[in-house]
């Protein structure tokens, strides 16, 4: 038996004794994840709208890829400190089992241009044939502040609060447990275990909330896309080119280890100052 | 090798579990602590084990002054004694072998070290063949055995024993003592905390008698 068999036997333990537990903060955990991740990809995009001019350029989705490839590097040329982002909805409505044709008839492609300096774009005549469309931004507090406003109101303080949230039940949660487990602690502590020993199991059920809660966001992220196909699709785009599995899994990794770095100092201090 | 020196340990309101409590217990000695409930035996013990700190007074254990260890070094002086419990203790979703196991996980052996060792302690308190059954599985003296296995493993110089035969019949008591008086044999001193004389009177020994958390006498050897 070595001591990892041993940390592991007993996380499963304290996990399986208490599954509707790990349940409930689990459920919290994701909606807060999900709202998080949301809230961070609207920042960015204020961000940038303030900074940058942004040109987007409506391409259609019959341009074949090579000249699709054209209008990047030609986009990449004009303007040294250029960055683009290509929102491609194909891909997602192809996974969503949404046949070509239909795709063709819902979406062209769109190229946001990210610059600092103002973009005049001279498309080539070649390539002129397949833009349906360019409109600019400018930079500007204006659109800034709309853009905060939106996130200010709702997500900011929601996924905040959430995010808090979930910190503070992985807390309680690991305080359940604790109490739950407390002779079990008791009885390692007179046999000399250190706070490190007793509190690993404590942080695999920490990682293992915020794990389970990262895939409960997966799946909400999921029921947004598959409501967006079915009711607005141009609005996919919104998703596109976000990788909120990775986001998701990884932000409730951390969390998981804020929630029991912080739960049990805090609930060792409790205990071993009563 | 333990010294305790004019220890009081007061509870709100003013309350003394134990009062002016002084004595010295050597190396290799096997001592009972005796009194009725209530009388301070297991106060007294849980200073010794750093559970409970004393109100005032000093408690010495090789030297060491208890009073001033912070409580970060707690665990190490822990690993150096073993502790054993009216309840036994045993952790009830583990083996026999793997709650026997985890003085020896705390201290960081290694997985072939612990399975000799174990085997070692399961034949000497008579539970090898008994090693993958449960705590509930087992009779009161067995888990007792068990956690007297547990208690030793570290090679303590130290038994505390607080009431160990408390929740056992005589037949199990006796078994109990024995095996305790086996380990005592092999230079370990022992605190033995009871209220039962008739165990006494199978090994004579040396006896701290407390009443009201008060010492009252100290004797060499129990008689009738």
């Amino acid at each position: 038996m070595s001591r990892l068999r041993y940390w592991i036997n007993t996380f499963y333990s304290y996990i399986f004794r208490d599954i509707w537990r790990i349940f409930l903060s689990t459920l919290v955990g994701g909606i807060s994840l999900y709202l998080l991740v949301f809230s961070v990809l609207f920042l960015k995009e204020a961000y940038k709208s303030k900074h940058y001019y942004r040109v987007f350029i409506t391409v259609s989705n019959k341009t074949p890829h090579s000249d699709f490839t054209r209008i990047q590097n030609f986009l990449r040329s004009s303007e040294n400190n250029i960055k683009l982002k290509i929102l491609s909805p194909v891909e997602k409505l192809k996974k969503l089992s949404i046949k070509s044709e239909e795709i063709e008839k819902i979406l062209p492609y769109t190229i946001i241009a990210y610059s600092s300096m103002p973009l005049k774009l001279n498309f080539p005549s070649d390539l002129k044939a397949f833009i349906i469309r360019v409109t600019s931004t400018p930079p500007g507090e204006k659109e800034f502040r709309r853009v905060l406003s939106v996130v200010r109101n709702f997500f900011i303080f929601l996924s905040i609060s959430l995010l808090f949230g979930t910190i503070l039940i992985i807390i309680l949660t690991l305080h359940l447990s604790f109490i739950s487990h407390i002779e079990e602690i008791k009885t390692l502590q007179m046999l000399g275990a250190n706070r490190t020993f007793i509190n690993i199991p404590l942080y695999f059920e920490g990682i293992f909330t915020g794990i389970t809660s990262s895939i409960i966001a997966i799946l909400m992220f999921l029921a947004t896309e598959f409501l967006l196909k079915r009711y607005y699709p141009p609005l996919l785009v919104l998703l596109n080119g976000i990788e909120y599995d990775i986001i998701s899994i990884s932000s409730g990794i951390l969390l998981g280890i804020a929630g029991s770095f912080l739960g049990t100092i805090f609930l060792l201090r409790m205990e071993e100052a009563s | 090798m333990i010294e305790l020196y004019h220890v009081d340990k007061k509870y709100p309101p003013g309350i003394y579990a134990l009062k002016d409590i002084t004595f010295k217990v050597e190396k290799g000695e096997f001592v009972y602590i005796t009194g009725p409930s209530g009388a301070g035996k297991t106060t007294l013990l849980s200073i010794i084990y750093l559970s409970t700190r004393p109100t005032s007074g000093k408690v010495f254990v090789l030297g060491k002054d208890l009073t001033r260890i912070k409580p970060d070094h707690y665990p190490k002086f822990r690993r150096e004694l073993g502790i054993v419990f009216q309840n036994f203790r045993l952790l009830k979703n583990r083996t026999v072998y793997e709650n026997i196991a985890i003085p020896l996980l705390i201290r960081g052996m290694d997985t072939e070290k612990i399975r000799k060792k174990i085997n070692y302690l399961l034949n000497f308190v008579g539970l090898y063949s008994k090693r993958w059954s449960y705590p509930d599985e087992l009779s009161g003296g067995e888990q007792q055995r068990a956690a007297i296995a547990r208690a030793i493993a570290n090679d303590p110089f130290l038994l505390l024993a607080d009431e160990p035969t408390g929740n056992l019949d005589e037949e199990m008591s006796i078994e109990i003592l024995y095996l305790l008086k086996e380990i005592n044999l092999k230079g370990v001193t022992i605190l033995l905390a009871t209220h039962n004389k008739d165990i006494m009177k199978l090994f004579p020994g040396r006896n701290i008698h407390l009443e009201n958390g008060q010492l009252i006498n100290e004797q060499t050897k129990i008689l009738d």
